[in-house]
């Protein structure tokens, strides 16, 4: 198992040379062309804007993808297992469906976070009944819940008229075209506190990722630690969700490949994961809005296409690193 | 699974279907009186299913031959008394039956598994096709022709032909053509290509979508894009009337610098209906395009 400081050495060049190499490609040409002119100027600004954001909803989902796996001991998991991706997208179809997101740049955003958040609250609830909640429970229930938030999208999607319909399916696939600065303030500031948060927890997600009870013998309390791990990651996949929309795969591949690279370790893994993730996105967005330019594509098709190919490689790889195999 | 199953029926009991359906349209009529069609001129009993069709059937005079359109038919006003048999593109059989119309207007976008099932209902479907501004007169003369008011559709078509062939020489003839951005929404910005009914509009307009260099019909793009094509003029098409964008699009981060933004020619507010619907108001939205995009026209 690779240790040391050899990984950090390759991760953190590389990351900053794909966020570099992420700031040259665009729609208006590979490079930065006229960068003395206003017009180049405000070209640098969106394409900056852009890849941050892109950055910061990688970071978030790759790490919320790394504390749901240790929380729920499940290889599979990702940020949207618990039905957060359900009820943000319920939220955001209403937001756009009933024009409110036509009216201020942040309704749909705010709508998308707080119906998030109150996804997993409902899930909690339902799981815990008195008790803290197993991880069996957790995950029923958030299946559940899920389910409910999915057909009752699917109801207003087949009774909406056309107009809008057109967003909420690209607010589902996953869109990173510039919000307003204040709105990549405000989740950034989100997401960061998240993932500083999930860093500071990574003795007790060591521990939990033994099952609760031998979490409990090291001296975890595996309760506050589950719901603080819970509540970490739902911020994070919120904000990332309410500033991006619903973006796949980041969540459950970017964990694995990190565990790949640095280890089983959350003092380790999750650093790492915030870094690997924010890169892969930050690329992936530059592909789908250079590869078919001017027509842009939305950035899910490509995590998916190019996550899944790269999920199997790690597997076979990897076989022997933690959980896989 | 359920659509392809009912394809199979409808292919399978072609015969029975039309006893069937006309048994259930009895039992309609007897138990929703909403379905009833309101009294109408002797002749063809019609229904409509696309916006612009409603249109030329009432610019035809014929509006009291209509006896069914769907939820997005809603111009002229009167057209709201008359019954609606479903959303566009998506009627519902059972209450197309229920009215017994003798000609269906259909769209030629539209889907032909639910044409094959009318048919085997019995009734007359006749797809109209409007993909281009050329469409409008040929489809009014079409209309005209099966809603028997020949002389009438002559006039109109004629008359829009001409009008056209003026714009189209205007067009032709002019020494700049404003770069005009058509942006169809805004999350993500959506905007018309080359060959579109909304490119032609432009055109005829006297400006040049910059939407044309990618032959699609519509497609999503960056803002980026947009920003090194520096548009002379923006036109929000939004589908949606309650939008009011154009203080939006002047706020845009990195827009500062576009020229359309800089001299304040961003335009909302159209009336969407009278300038998306290849329908006989089309002159109407050329018109209201052509007040915007000629102040950034030399002057001849």
């Amino acid at each position: 198992m690779t240790r040391g400081r050899l990984p950090w050495l390759v991760l953190v060049p590389v990351t900053g040379l794909i966020l570099a190499a992420c700031m040259l490609m665009g729609p208006a040409g590979i490079g930065l062309r006229g960068l003395d002119t206003a017009a180049g100027q405000a070209i640098l600004t969106l394409r900056i804007h852009r890849v941050i954001g892109g950055f910061l909803v990688g970071a978030g989902l790759a790490c919320a993808g790394v504390v749901l796996q240790a929380i729920l001991r499940n290889p599979l998991a990702d940020p949207y297992v618990l039905g957060v991706s359900s009820g943000a997208g319920l939220g955001a179809a209403v937001a756009i469906l009933t024009g409110l997101a036509l009216r201020t740049a942040f309704a749909l955003p705010a709508v998308a976070f707080v119906a998030s958040v109150l996804t997993l609250l409902v899930v909690y609830t339902v799981a815990s009944q008195g008790a803290p909640p197993t991880v069996y429970g957790l995950i029923l229930s958030g299946v559940i819940v899920s389910a409910i938030c999915s057909s009752l999208l699917m109801f207003l999607v087949s009774t909406a008229q056309a107009e809008g319909l057109h967003q909420v399916t690209w607010w589902l696939l996953g869109n990173l075209q510039p919000s307003s600065p204040e709105l990549l303030v405000l989740a950034g500031v989100l997401i960061v506190a998240g993932c500083c948060g999930s860093w500071i927890l990574s003795r007790e997600l060591n521990a939990l990722t033994l099952g609760t009870e031998v979490a409990a013998t090291v001296g975890v309390r595996t309760g506050a630690a589950v719901g603080t791990g819970l509540l970490l990651a739902t911020l994070m996949t919120s904000a990332a969700v309410a500033l991006a929309g619903l973006i796949g795969f980041v969540g459950l591949i970017v964990p694995h490949a990190a565990r790949g690279l640095v280890g089983p370790d959350h003092r380790r893994l999750i650093p790492a994961s915030a870094l690997a993730g924010g890169a892969f996105l930050a690329l992936c967005d530059a592909v789908a809005r250079t590869v078919l330019a001017p027509i842009e594509i939305p950035v899910g098709v490509v995590t998916a296409l190019l996550g899944g190919p790269f999920f199997l490689f790690i597997l076979r790889k990897k076989r022997r690193s933690a959980w896989i195999g | 699974m359920s659509l392809s199953s009912s394809d199979g029926l409808c292919r399978g009991s072609g015969r029975l279907l039309p006893v069937l359906s006309a048994a259930l349209a009895l039992a309609c009529c007897s138990c929703r009186p909403s379905v009833t069609p309101p009294p109408h001129r002797a002749g063809e009993r019609v229904v409509t299913l696309a916006p612009n069709l409603t249109e030329m059937v009432y610019a035809l005079g014929a509006g009291s031959n209509l006896v069914g359109r769907t939820s997005a038919c809603d111009y002229p006003p009167e057209c709201a008394a008359v019954p609606v048999v479903g959303g566009f593109g998506a009627p519902s059989l059972e209450t197309l039956a229920a009215l017994q119309p003798t000609l269906v207007l259909d769209t030629a976008l539209a889907d032909e598994s639910l044409g094959e099932r009318m048919r085997a209902l019995g009734f007359r479907r006749e797809r109209v096709c409007c993909r281009s501004l050329d469409d409008i007169p040929v489809a009014l003369t079409q209309l005209g022709g099966w809603l028997h008011c020949e002389a009438r559709a002559a006039d109109l078509a004629g008359t829009l032909q001409r009008e056209i062939a003026v714009l189209r020489e205007q067009a032709m003839s002019a020494t700049h053509r404003p770069r005009v951005w058509v942006e169809l929404w805004h999350d993500p910005l959506t905007t018309a290509g080359r060959g579109t009914f909304i490119s032609e509009l432009v055109r005829l307009a006297g400006g040049e979508s910059i939407g044309d260099e990618v032959k699609r019909e519509y497609f999503e793009t960056d803002p980026e894009w947009v920003l090194s094509r520096n548009p002379e003029v923006v036109i929000c098409l939004y589908m949606d009337s309650r939008a009011q964008v154009r203080a939006a699009v002047l706020q845009r981060t990195g827009w500062e610098q576009v020229a359309a933004v800089r001299s304040g020619a961003v335009y909302d507010g159209f009336d969407n209906n009278a300038l998306l619907r290849p329908g006989p108001r089309v002159l109407e939205g050329i018109g209201a395009l052509r007040k915007c995009i000629a102040g950034k026209a030399p002057s001849p």
